[in-house]
């Protein structure tokens, strides 16, 4: 491999719905390129992308070809293999009908991922504690082979109950279906963890997914030759393509991963390594937390589907820019889940759209000026967002403006604090928006949710590309132990653990990364008894710290009550040292106005010095986005290029900043309604 | 008030109410509430009234509000304290649910309160469970009234202890009951400060305008309501305790501002456990109604003022202390919605699906480990949902008033001596039609060590029925499977020993089909 770092060039493409977005670096410089999307096969826009840069050595990619895929269950042709008495596993799922469909009438058929004709039993059985109880014979192998060849299939998944505490059945069937010419996907290997539901779906899920991404990959490799390829996983490191290639559902939140990278980065540009992540789109809006103990939950939902695969914690509501507002027939403001999309768009973008968006709202605010042009070239028609939001008939344009505004936030706050809930007494944590709205509402949601600082980085159009170069290469692998505490059970773990990484490890070193690799090992725990987890550092004080994170939670502890360790984690994460970037050349002298907007002073960001500082209410625009930074905030361009933001503290205000701000706030409002 | 306060009043509390639910699945202890998500959690006004309450369980929709009424009207509660109800005859539902409910003071002031409920694994009586057919409420298990569980103080009462005392699995109850207190408080902070961000004033006012905006909703959707007088009738198999054939009435009255369901000539309540009390009859009604709304109203005291209930006292429908009602809410609640559904089917024509199974084929297996620990299983089972004019029933999805999640197999053979040998679709047992009705479910489940066992089902000798010509679902059928293969079959309420080695198998009923 080439090491020497002169002429050594790293790329990231992020493949988004309609521009897949290029970065490259080069030594310290760093080169950026747009091109559209090519739906059909992305990997044609990539290539053009990565040509246009010059080529690189290395490529970090940001794929939704997994996603896609699940999302309109557009998976291969493959046999799923379970114990028996056990077939339908897939299609009983947990018997639940989806939250949506609690009053239902008539609610869905969940889906079963693999039909049932090519659901095969075979003979075996083990015991929780991994012991046979029926053995699984050659001769039942045989047979169970024979009707997987007879079905024709691309692949096979292969989850037997109890194999977390014994993959031996597992690696009989699959050694078996291997040398018959069948790819078997093991859910010992994928993800050895107890509850067999969750279990037989992700190993179903990457089983399907395998073709698919086996093509995809082995194109891409050929296109841009000879450029090595890796790809984003959920978890939010990359891993080398031979590995993600074989376990493709663990890229099933491969694109977000790259903009929480590039957040992580932001914050830490500033010194800060915690904060609330948002993203609000055109029809919808993601929220995560971003800190530096990654905050990993063990599912990520996808098309409805529960696949147990550690992903960043994202929440995703129906409530983004071109989100519909509407009255129900009791008189009550919606906005969304109905968007405008693109097409037509809200009313503002003058294609026939007429009906009011939360970006009309904001046009009519004048918290994005009316001069704006729309990604510097579309013109946008404050005439018919105000014709728009008269159309609602809850007072003037301006009026109904705030309202839908106000609706929209109150539906994003709900969100962050679900992603706020890990712990008690987080709020204060800075927010971050990513993409282009969020920057309209970032003070707004901070004063909601209780924070005083923000947090708006470089170029937030090309944050995830960005992020994507400042992030290792990492392999999470867990397997289940459930064992009670004793002398015993830390040895136990703490071997697992060692297993755990030495394979993570010789996998990373086979695709050739040269190491040297940190590993975190973790432990899920919870009282005998309960079931749900708490994730601790696998450590000689671990019963200690899980009652402690218990209390922090749950507000009680128990310490006469027994303890066991669920699952053993490891995280191994290459060594990795974040590029160094030129700095973008620097403007001097102090922010000068462009204009107004509804009173409000406009500046353009590039215009802005580091140092400068600017106090609400005021509005800095740039090609791909805006932020309207409202009164009582002041904002400071950081050295490294950033917008910080924080609450104005006065020495008045200073003792109640709460009462104050929300004194403040509703005077604004009473103003505006005026 | 203005259109936007609504909806973000709206958001704020049921965002509480979610975070309530996420806060007792994450701290409690039993399988039935963290795998099952047996639970619901609400907020209430200063007066009682349902403000917003998390979506989870149908049949708590009414019986939750009726809790609050109880514990008020016997306790005047302090800031800091919490109070606890089961008796179903004082706002509890059936003996297992335990519900808590906190007063929610903001300087002083008492605006409101937080209620949640949380189906108990076992709550004494005489069976593991306390989920077998019994004669009488005080066989089915402890009854606590309206008590003060947590003291302004902090402290936990001499209720609590004498709860655990009660119950064959005590350090469970109390991590669960713990887990239900953390629930109250974190609903109890939230609505302060949801509060707090209007005023008092403003916070009294939109709490007044969201009963009215829900309550102006199903008024916008009676409107597809043809007026008139519509009857329907269904019948439970039976009590378990020699009553077959248990008729259940309804004579349902739309007109433009009001729906009254009278369930006059319903069976009078009987010796057997399935008598619903009046709060589980209103849960049904509410339940089959909601579901024929489009755009559904939120769920508050507001939506709920249109609809009026009359059940006979004394009957199976609102059943007088001290009958026994462990299926009531988990049996004759379906049944119920059946005849409401039936007869909202003639004054909305043309949306109604065929029967579903009609049942949650409860389940409960206990006893002792080979080292004489206790231990107590329950769990309900999915089956078909009948076919309806959009598409085909769901199979093997639990239907109504519940939507209990399983026990993962892994974690069930973990956590107790017993084996899964079958867990599959029942080919079969949906009805045909244009639409075909879903299937039911065969779950086969052998014990390692002796045990007892408790079986409340329905549907079993009436099978769901179809629709628009649609046949109906096959009826459940439910057997014994001795170590030696010998087979008994089982009356759809009953309970029995298991030997080690000895398997009960159950097949659950599958949908009507439609067209």
């Amino acid at each position: 491999m080439k090491q020497r770092a002169n002429d050594h060039a790293i790329a990231a493409i992020d493949v988004g719905g309609t521009f897949t977005d290029a970065v490259l670096l080069r030594g310290r410089t760093l080169l950026t390129c747009k091109v559209p999307s090519t739906p059909h096969d992305p990997g044609i826009a990539v290539g053009e992308a990565l040509k246009r840069l010059g080529g690189a050595d290395l490529l970090v990619h940001g794929t939704t070809v997994a996603t896609n895929a699940l999302l309109q269950n557009k998976l291969g042709r493959v046999a799923f293999i379970t114990t028996r008495g056990f077939r339908d596993v897939l299609a009983i799922g947990r018997q639940n009908r989806a939250p949506a469909d609690l009053y239902a009438l008539e609610p869905a058929q969940r889906q079963a991922l693999i039909p049932a004709e090519l659901r095969f039993e075979a003979a075996e059985r083990l015991a929780p504690d991994g012991s046979v109880e029926h053995a699984l014979t050659s001769a039942e192998i045989a047979r169970v082979v024979e009707l997987v060849k007879a079905a024709g299939v691309q692949a096979a998944g292969v989850c037997l109950l109890h194999s977390y505490a014994n993959p031996a059945h597992e690696i009989a069937l699959g050694a078996a279906l291997e040398k018959a010419g069948i790819a078997a996907v093991l859910s010992s290997a994928l993800a050895p963890e107890f509850r067999e539901y969750e279990r037989s779906l992700v190993t179903a899920a990457n089983a399907g997914l395998l073709p698919i991404l086996r093509g995809y990959v082995s194109r891409l490799q050929q296109r841009v030759a000879p450029a090595r390829v890796v790809l984003m996983h959920s978890a939010g490191g990359w891993l080398p393509a031979p590995i993600a290639a074989n376990e493709p559902v663990k890229l099933a939140l491969s694109g977000p991963a790259g903009g929480i990278a590039g957040v992580r980065a932001a914050l830490a540009a500033e010194g800060m390594s915690d904060g609330l992540a948002f993203d609000v789109g055109g029809t919808s809006t993601d929220v995560a937390r971003v800190h530096p103990q990654a905050g990993l939950r063990s599912v990520t939902e996808i098309a409805g589907l529960p696949l147990r695969t550690p992903s960043l914690d994202i929440h995703t509501i129906g409530a983004g820019g071109g989100s519909i507002a509407w009255l129900d027939a009791g008189g009550a403001l919606h906005v969304g889940p109905q968007s405008a999309g693109a097409d037509p768009g809200p009313a503002c973008y003058g294609r026939g759209g007429n009906l009011p968006t939360l970006t009309d709202a904001l046009l009519v605010l004048g918290r994005i000026p009316r001069e704006l042009k729309l990604g510097g070239e579309m013109p946008l028609h404050a005439d018919r967002a105000d014709a728009a939001l008269r159309s609602l008939d809850i007072g003037t344009a301006k009026q109904a403006a705030e309202s839908v505004l106000r609706v929209a936030l109150a539906g994003i706050e709900r969100a962050l604090r679900r992603v706020m809930f890990e712990r008690h007494g987080i709020s204060g944590l800075p927010l971050v928006p990513f993409g282009g709205a969020g920057g309209l509402l970032v003070c707004d949601l901070a004063e909601l949710v209780g924070s005083e600082t923000a947090l708006v980085p470089r170029e937030p159009g090309l944050l995830c590309a960005l992020g994507m170069l400042h992030t290792p290469a990492s392999r999470d692998l867990s397997r289940t132990l459930l064992l009670r505490e004793s002398g015993k059970a830390l040895d136990a773990a703490t071997s697992v653990a060692g297993e755990l990484e030495r394979r993570a490890t010789q996998e990373l070193s086979e695709c050739g990364l040269p190491g040297p690799f940190i590993c975190h090992a973790s432990l899920d725990v919870r009282y005998v008894g309960q079931s749900f987890e708490l994730n601790v550092p696998l450590s000689r004080d671990w019963q200690l710290r899980f009652s402690q994170e218990h209390e922090l939670q749950f507000g009680f502890r128990r310490e006469a009550e027994a303890v066991e360790i669920v699952n053993v984690r490891v995280h191994v994460t290459a060594k990795h040292s974040p590029p160094r970037i030129a700095p973008a050349a620097q403007t001097r002298g102090s922010p000068k106005m462009m204009g107004t907007s509804g009173g409000v002073p406009v500046y353009d960001r590039a215009a802005l010095a580091a140092g400068a500082t600017l106090k609400g209410p005021a509005i800095v625009t740039e090609l791909s986005s805006c932020l309207y930074l409202k009164a009582g905030w002041r904002m400071t361009v950081t050295k490294s290029g950033q917008l910080l933001l924080q609450v104005n503290k006065s020495p008045a205000s200073a003792t109640k900043p709460r009462r104050s701000r929300e004194r403040k706030r509703r005077a604004n409002s009473r103003k505006k309604r005026k | 008030m203005n259109a936007a306060e609504l909806s973000i009043l709206h958001h704020a509390l049921v965002g509480a109410a979610e975070e309530m639910g996420e806060a007792l699945k994450r701290a409690a202890f039993s399988p039935n509430i963290k795998e099952r998500q047996d639970y619901s959690c609400a907020l209430f006004d200063a007066k009682g009234r349902l403000l917003a309450q998390a979506a989870h369980l149908p049949v708590h929709l009414g019986s939750m509000p009726a809790s609050v009424a109880a514990v008020l009207r016997a306790i005047k509660l302090k800031a800091g304290e919490c109070a606890i109800v089961n008796d179903p005859y004082e706002g509890g539902t059936h003996l297992p649910d335990l519900t808590v409910v906190a007063p929610v003071f903001a300087a002083g002031t008492l605006i409101g309160y937080t209620a949640n409920r949380a189906h108990h694994a076992d709550i004494g009586g005489a069976s593991p469970g306390s989920m077998a057919p019994q004669a009488d409420l005080m066989a089915e298990g402890i009854v606590i009234p309206p008590a003060v569980l947590r003291t302004s103080a902090g402290a936990l009462t001499d209720t609590w202890k004498f709860i655990l005392a009660n119950t064959r699995t005590p350090r469970e109850r109390d991590g669960d009951l713990k887990a239900q207190l953390s629930a109250c408080d974190r609903g109890a902070t939230r609505m302060v400060e949801v509060r707090s961000r209007v005023g008092g004033a403003a916070f009294l006012r939109q709490c007044k305008s969201l009963f009215a905006h829900s309550r102006a909703l199903m008024l916008a959707n009676l409107k597809r309501f043809r007026p008139g007088v519509y009857e329907a009738d269904d019948f439970l198999d039976d009590d378990g305790a020699g009553t077959r054939d248990i008729p259940i009435r309804v004579t349902l009255t739309v007109t433009r501002q009001k729906l009254v369901f009278d369930f006059s000539g319903s069976a009078p309540q009987v010796r057997g456990g399935v008598n619903a009390v009046l709060a589980v009859t209103q849960s049904a009604a509410f339940y089959a109604v909601l579901c024929l709304c489009n755009p559904r109203p939120p769920i508050n005291a507001g939506c709920f003022e249109c609809i009026e209930v009359v059940a006979p006292d004394g009957s199976v429908v609102n059943a007088r202390r001290p009958a026994p009602v462990a299926g009531g809410n988990v049996e004759t609640s379906q049944r119920i919605v059946d005849v409401c559904l039936a007869a909202l089917a003639q004054a909305v024509p043309g949306v109604v699906p065929a029967q579903s199974q009609g049942t949650m084929n409860n389940l409960t297996i206990g006893g002792a480990w080979h080292d004489g620990r206790p231990f107590t299983y329950y769990e309900t089972i999915a089956g078909g949902c009948g076919g309806g004019p959009a598409s085909a029933g769901a199979s093997a999805t639990h239907s109504h008033m519940t939507n209990t999640l399983n026990t993962p197999v892994e974690a069930l053979e973990h956590a107790y001596p017993l084996r899964v040998e079958e867990y599959s679709i029942r080919e079969g047992s949906g009805g045909a039609g244009e639409h075909a009705g879903g299937e039911g479910v065969i779950r086969r489940v052998r014990v390692l060590s002796r045990a007892q066992f408790a079986l409340l089902a329905e549907r079993r000798r009436r099978a769901p029925a179809g629709a628009a010509g649609g046949t109906s679902g096959a009826p459940g059928v439910d057997r014994v499977i001795r170590k030696d293969g010998s087979q008994e079959s089982l009356e759809p309420k009953c309970q029995g020993e298991l030997r080690q080695g000895d398997a009960i198998e159950i097949q659950t009923p599958g949908g009507g089909g439609w067209g």
